[in-house]
């Protein structure tokens, strides 16, 4: 049962995200980047199947961004407290260490679904324009919400963790942003999992889960099936590298 | 229960002792902590609070160990180097902590105006706090760490950096929180910020405690002198050497690198006649007032000379 000051942080440290100006630019840029997609191609394009052109592209750009920004939301939440001083006041406050943590967390982690949300009604919204989306996709699509939303929280986790041990926001912005191109460009989850196709010509999504599934769609033309390794490891994942920030947070000292 | 205790402390940090042995225990009035920078009274503070962990050693804040819930709500503590949310106005910086105190909405927000009509900011209520200059940041602080009534104050140098206004609102605030019988546990390099407002002084040098007493007999500890007063002469030349005959009262006279350092003990007259003497001889000096260092080496002589006597066969 978590207790009333680690929530009241949750909804300070939210609250306080929210109403950052870049918070709102975020979203705006996200919506010019996915309307700029469609106009780019859906000329020429047959109405008919819409998707396979219009998500990949769209959602890798949207997740790439949204997995910088969180990995910045995430870095300000912790290693800028460091920096700015605020952090040895904000631990003299009755809470425990891991309290605050985990609170912080759980701060960034309810940004998660915003976005998840986003994307649910720009793939509506596609579908809404060009066409109803496959049976097979939308029976597919919760399952790869999920594992997007995964992938985020792991993003979080990471972030956070680097955080406490660098306490240097922009060393953890150049180590997460390094991290996720290489991510990227080596597809570095797909291959850990070894469960979906592989190609050259996609491999700058392959670390983008929601991605993932649908470039293996568009290369192998079948659909794929739902594999719960990869949400087992994403949350083996994201528990290791929490329970590690944790420690770290609580053990270490604040000198600053 | 004693309200702080601290017992057998070492802090190690990068194979140097930071802290060495330091045990002492605070029940009630105000404690001051005094040395020059790098004493170890920013980290013994930290400690206290839970910031830094001893590497041996024991604290307790109100029988609870530091940096605990039970800790922490007795505790309100002011950092020497005091971050702040710099876009948000006092009010939300309150009302912030409040929230994490446990305060309700309605009893943070009344605490919120009292506190800021108490340390002088209910003007600047709604500013952001970035537009502060470091007085009325000084004071915030000072508010925040009294938010939820502590029984304890942990404040960390609270008068450095300000003028001597800045310094007459801080002491006449922390004099307040004293005559409500709150516990004060002050950090300064100065003894002259700890006579008026503190009951006991612990001194420490390069980590360890020197000296424990009350203000007046660690300043009588200099010899009767309250404040020392040095003239740095930036060159030497023979009429110098008969300024200690034509001015009794020096207490030292010596060459330093890069010039001649003259040490007095606080008395106006001397300082007078010394001034109007370097005036005649057309000597370029510089001043520096209360230095403090003499009475840290003074004392930690004695200390020294004491623990030889201790250890002599």
């Amino acid at each position: 049962m978590p207790r009333r000051a680690m929530l009241r942080l949750i909804r300070n440290e939210l609250v306080q995200t929210v109403r950052r100006p870049s918070f709102a630019a975020f979203f705006f840029l996200l919506s010019m980047l996915m309307l700029f997609q469609m106009s780019l191609q859906t000329q020429g394009y047959p109405l008919s199947n819409p998707i396979k052109s219009l998500i990949p592209a769209s959602l890798v750009y949207s997740n790439f961004i949204s997995a910088l920004y969180i990995a910045y939301l995430a870095s300000s939440s912790v290693a800028k407290e460091y920096e700015e001083h605020t952090m040895n006041i904000l631990l003299t406050v009755p809470m425990r260490r891991s309290e605050v943590y985990m609170g912080k967390m759980a701060a960034l982690a309810c940004i998660v679904p915003m976005i998840m949300a986003f994307d649910s009604v720009y793939i509506l919204s596609l579908s809404a324009s060009f066409g109803a989306l496959p049976d097979v996709e939308l029976a597919l699509a919760p399952y790869e919400l999920a594992v997007s939303a995964l992938f985020f929280l792991s993003v979080i986790a990471l972030t956070m963790l680097l955080a406490v041990g660098l306490r240097s926001s922009s060393f953890v912005l150049i180590f997460m942003t390094i991290f996720l191109f290489l991510s990227a460009f080596l597809g570095l989850p797909v291959l850990a999992t070894g469960r979906y196709a592989y190609s050259l010509s996609y491999i700058s999504v392959f670390f983008m889960p929601a991605s993932v599934m649908v470039s293996a769609f568009r290369i192998t033309e079948t659909y794929c099936m739902i594999d719960w390794a990869l949400p087992a490891l994403q949350l083996l994942f994201i528990a290791a590298v929490t329970a590690a920030g944790t420690w770290l947070f609580r053990r270490s000292d604040v000198w600053g | 229960m004693e309200a702080l205790v601290v017992e057998n402390l070492t802090k190690r940090y990068d194979r140097d002792d930071v802290l060495k042995d330091v045990s002492f225990k605070v029940d009630r009035g105000a404690f001051g902590l005094i040395g020059p920078n790098g004493a170890g009274k920013t980290t013994l503070i930290k400690i206290i609070c839970g910031l830094l962990r001893p590497t041996i050693g024991r604290v307790f804040v109100e029988g609870n160990p530091p940096g605990s819930p039970g800790a922490n709500a007795a505790i309100g503590y002011l950092s020497e180097r005091q971050g702040y949310y710099e876009q948000r106005t006092p009010e939300e910086y309150l009302g912030f902590f409040g929230d994490l105190h446990g305060l309700g909405r309605a009893q943070t927000r009344e605490r919120t105006a009292e506190l800021l009509e108490k340390v002088g900011l209910s003007k600047n209520a709604k500013d952001p706090i970035s537009t502060f200059s470091r007085g009325m940041r000084q004071r915030l602080g000072i508010a925040r760490a009294m938010l939820h009534r502590p029984r304890i104050y942990l404040l960390d140098e609270p008068l450095s950096g300000l003028d001597p206004t800045g310094r007459k609102d801080v002491m006449r605030i922390l004099g307040g929180l004293r005559q409500e019988g709150s516990i004060i546990f002050l950090s300064s390099h100065e003894l002259k910020d700890m006579d008026t407002l503190c009951d006991q002084v612990l001194m420490l040098w390069n980590g360890k405690k020197i000296a424990r007493g009350n203000p007046d007999s660690l300043m009588a500890k200099m010899r009767g002198a309250r404040e020392v007063l040095a003239f740095n002469l930036h060159s030497h030349f023979p009429a110098l050497d008969r300024l200690p005959a034509e001015v009794p009262g020096i207490a030292k006279f010596e060459p330093v690198e890069g010039g001649f350092q003259i040490t007095i003990p606080h008395d106006p007259a001397l300082e007078r006649r010394i001034l109007q003497w370097l005036l005649d001889h057309y000597v370029d000096f510089s001043m520096k007032k209360h230095v403090i260092d003499s009475l840290y080496s003074q004392i930690l002589e004695e200390s020294h000379r004491a623990g030889e006597a201790d250890n002599a066969p």
